[in-house]
């Protein structure tokens, strides 16, 4: 690698973004994508897809770096509601409500906004240096997944899920099961049919990840509240500090940096992106962690682990979209129509013919993270006061917004209408305990796994045997029997085993 | 007053007559509630006359819904251009409404089952025309619902392979696949897109059986291909032009109407005589039951806007072609094109169950 022509890249980056226009830019995304992350039901597609006709007028690079910084800006914003409300500001946000909702309940909603918004900055940047120096190598990786590796890779994936529920293992089964199940209704790529639309033509393309999230999480959760009578507010004790201490540290800095590398290489992979990586970062915590039973409690690891792969995932989908041209989920589309808009062919020359909006949005992105540093964490105070605002305002507002984000995402009042049904199954479970957690990480994956094994069937002919023979394809494989086992022969499961027989 | 309103009607129909009917009305009536009468006649008169008038003349006179049933993306992009454009001939705003999903027929729907009034059009694909309705269940009929505006541009498709794939020109591939059934394995933007459906109809002329491999978009397809996971892929020049130019990839055969400026050495499918292509136009429609005044002015605004600067340099960015067809014209296009279809999607087994 040429360090001279490097550090002449980093330079031209520095004078890109440093312009007050640009600054300004960047700072006007940020802080729309705190704001769309905290409001539940809409999302960084949604707001993103809203705000690209205002950028229509400006110059290229300034559009980039005020779309990124929105895309980003969501992931930071994301976990306040979750903390706070149990209600996810978008899906990549989702895990972080199960731990972090019980720290805000036992006064620990700062540590937990804190440990958020640090976690997402560390890997934020860890991501955009990778970023930076790594592209080409990555965009390889990217390349080397054929649909036989994402086949293997889900699997392993969805080994994992059950780690997300702290409750029954058979129940968590069942929602793994339930998960698979419902993302098979809509149209099916490999064959062209339609599965279990019942004539509904909203239903072809499947039931929709937002209104699913939303709904099991969001409406369910509002549901749930009204149960509770009285004047409520959700913060039953003092509030304790509004920083994560020390020992918060210590806990959280192995989750940090695991959560990093996972999210960033889950991101650079086509599909999940930031949900997948949340989640699976979440279960991999758990996973290894020495006391697994805290998860659920209110461990810090759960939040600070997911927050921070799913911030290092954004960075990580432009890998894709900068050097191969190719977006690796929505948002990247978005900025890969808005790069088309704007007189830019994406594609492997981009960054060759024009240095400046790749390095340039780079450096913004790092000035992006420093801003969103400094706007969350003041702010934690003043969302630490929500907590005490009594549920009779609090929860029409959540739902408001809920109703508002779902609508405008496809402008289909349908989705909405499947919102409020999976509202009333998500409180319907939560009365039963039967966790929501492992069933969105299924259906994100049923999804994707049934496609690409149905494309690998076509690839091979039929012949089962080259997932073994491929190597990455191996390796997942290998892994995922290994977690296996592991989980089986460990003592709990031969305790298990013991009582079967 | 009965006798005021027989007379109004003549008056509005044939507004020359106007002054003479109306003078001679007023000069009818005598006696002390002339004058209150008079005036309270000439200004219902006024109003209902400068109400029906301006709703018959001078189309819109409110803002008017564009539907475009995709997400943001070149379709999206370039009916917002045309948009803008016209609004300022038209001079009333025009509300662009994303509504997409189940392959466009959801924004069709909308549009098809909307009062024929001009101030809800939408616009669409030549594939909603022609392959959606075979393909799946939708709630409208196509041949007799719909009334076409124009059409504005038309996207090209390449069949490209990977520059270190063993077939030079497109004859090679051919051989190949001949030699070697069901081997030659390509990637697809999904079942019964137009590069599917063209690429097999080649197979179905030529005796040849090829492996469609179907993605989700054609960002995973041509991802797949890079990747050596496909041998080849069927996308249009503005997912392949870069890789193309980047030394990735390498065009066979163009699988629409002329060559590519930006590589003007391949040949296109209709040059190695075949009769089909995977042509696809985007064009503005409206429900059945448009006046067809308010359906021409539409088309004239639309026509003069194309040739616009800021639509040119917009179909330029996306390396998309505009011809112009006329509402008509288009119309017996893709009527002519519907039965070939719907025939090659029920061989293909893929028709709506």
């Amino acid at each position: 690698m040429n360090i001279t022509g490097f550090f002449e890249n980093l330079l031209l980056g520095y004078q890109v973004a440093f312009t007050a226009a640009n600054l300004l830019y960047c700072f006007v995304g940020v802080l729309v994508g705190t704001l769309i992350g905290v409001l539940p039901g809409i999302g960084p597609a949604g707001a993103i897809s809203l705000l690209l006709p205002v950028t229509y007028g400006i110059k290229p690079v300034s559009a980039i770096i005020m779309l990124a910084g929105i895309y980003y800006g969501t992931q930071y914003g994301g976990s306040t509601t979750s903390i706070l409300v149990n209600i996810p500001g978008e899906a990549a946000s989702v895990v972080t409500c199960i731990d972090g909702y019980q720290m805000a309940r036992q006064g620990r909603a700062g540590p937990a906004l804190g440990i958020a918004a640090f976690g997402s900055f560390i890997a934020g940047t860890v991501g955009i240096i990778t970023l930076m120096f790594l592209a080409e190598p990555l965009s390889n990786v990217a390349l080397s997944f054929g649909p036989p590796e994402f086949f293997s890779l889900m699997i392993l994936a969805l080994t994992i899920s059950t780690y997300l529920a702290h409750g029954s293992m058979i129940k968590a089964l069942i929602m793994v099961a339930l998960g698979i199940g419902l993302s098979q209704v809509g149209t099916d790529i490999i064959s062209g049919r339609m599965r279990f639309t019942f004539g509904i033509i909203e239903l072809q393309d499947g039931i929709g990840l937002v209104p699913l999230v939303m709904g099991l999480f969001g409406i369910s959760e509002v549901l749930i509240s009204l149960e509770e009578s009285g004047e409520v507010t959700i913060l039953k004790e003092k509030i304790k500090g509004l920083l994560p201490n020390l020992k918060d540290w210590m806990d959280s800095i192995r989750a940090i940096i695991r959560g990093t590398f996972l999210g960033f290489f889950l991101g650079i992979l086509p599909g999940g992106g930031a949900v997948v990586a949340s989640f699976v970062s979440y279960a991999v915590e758990k996973r290894f962690s020495k006391h697994p039973e805290k998860f659920g409690t209110g461990a810090i690891e759960g939040v600070a682990g997911p927050e921070s792969a799913n911030n290092s995932a954004t960075s990580g989908a432009f890998i894709p979209l900068f050097v191969l041209g190719i977006p690796s989920n929505a948002v990247m589309a978005l900025l890969l129509g808005a790069l088309m808009i704007h007189g830019l062919q994406p594609g492997p020359l981009l960054i060759k013919e024009n240095p400046e909006v790749f390095w340039g949005t780079v450096m913004s992105m790092y000035i992006g993270n420093v801003m969103l540093l400094i706007l969350n964490l003041p702010l934690i105070g003043l969302w630490v006061r929500v907590l005490k605002v009594p549920y009779r305002i609090l929860f029409p507002l959540i739902l408001f917004f809920c109703v508002i984000g779902c609508y405008s995402l496809y402008t289909r009042a349908f989705d909405v209408f499947m919102m409020l049904i999976f509202g009333i199954i998500g409180y319907i479970f939560r009365k039963v305990k039967y966790e929501p957690a492992p069933l969105v990480l299924a259906f994100i994956l049923g999804s994707l796994m049934e496609n690409a094994l149905g494309q690998s069937l076509l690839m091979f002919g039929g012949d089962l045997s080259l997932f073994i023979t491929r190597p990455i394809s191996a390796s997942c494989l290998i892994v995922a029997l290994m977690l296996l086992l592991g989980s089986i022969f460990s003592r709990k499961g031969r305790g298990v085993l013991a009582k079967i027989s | 007053m009965i006798k005021s309103k027989i007379y109004y009607t003549n008056v509005c129909v044939e507004p020359l007559n106007f002054n003479t009917i109306f003078w001679q009305c007023i000069r009818k009536e005598d006696g002390p509630m002339r004058s209150t009468l008079r005036i309270s006649f000439m200004v219902s008169l006024m109003i209902l006359f400068v109400s029906h008038a301006s709703s018959q003349e001078q189309y819109p006179t409110r803002p008017i819904t564009m539907v475009v049933p995709y997400t943001a993306g070149m379709i999206d992009t370039m009916t917002r251009t045309i948009c803008k454009v016209a609004e300022k001939e038209l001079g009333e705003p025009i509300v662009v409404e994303n509504r997409p999903g189940a392959a466009a027929s959801i924004g069709m729907n909308y549009v098809l089952k909307s009062k024929p009034d001009g101030y809800t059009i939408g616009s669409t694909t030549t594939t909603s025309y022609i392959t959606t309705p075979h393909t799946q269940k939708v709630p409208y009929n196509v041949l007799a619902d719909v009334t076409d505006i124009m059409a504005f541009c038309r996207y090209n498709q390449i069949l490209c392979v990977r520059t270190d794939a063993p077939w030079k020109t497109y004859e090679e591939l051919i051989d190949y696949a001949k030699k070697n059934p069901g081997k030659f394995k390509y990637a697809t933007p999904g079942v019964g897109t137009a590069q599917h459906i063209c690429i097999e109809q080649i197979a179905m002329k030529e005796g040849i059986k090829w492996t469609a491999i179907p993605f989700k978009g054609g960002g995973e397809a041509v991802l797949a291909t890079l990747g050596g996971h496909t041998d080849g892929v069927g996308m249009s020049s503005i997912e392949t032009s870069a890789h193309i130019k980047a030394g990735k990839l390498r065009p066979l055969l163009v699988l629409t109407d002329s060559r590519l400026p930006d590589f003007p050495e391949i040949p296109t499918i209709l040059e190695k005589g075949y009769h089909f292509t995977a042509t696809t136009y985007v064009s503005v429609y409206g429900p059945v039951g448009l006046p067809e005044s308010i359906r021409q002015r539409l088309e004239e605004v639309f026509k003069k806007v194309m040739s616009d600067p800021s639509f040119i340099e917009a179909a330029r960015r996306f390396q998309i072609e505009i011809p112009y067809m006329s509402g008509k014209e288009y119309s017996a296009y893709w009527r002519s094109k519907y039965d070939e279809r719907g025939k090659i999607i029920k061989g293909l087994g893929l028709e709506a169950k």
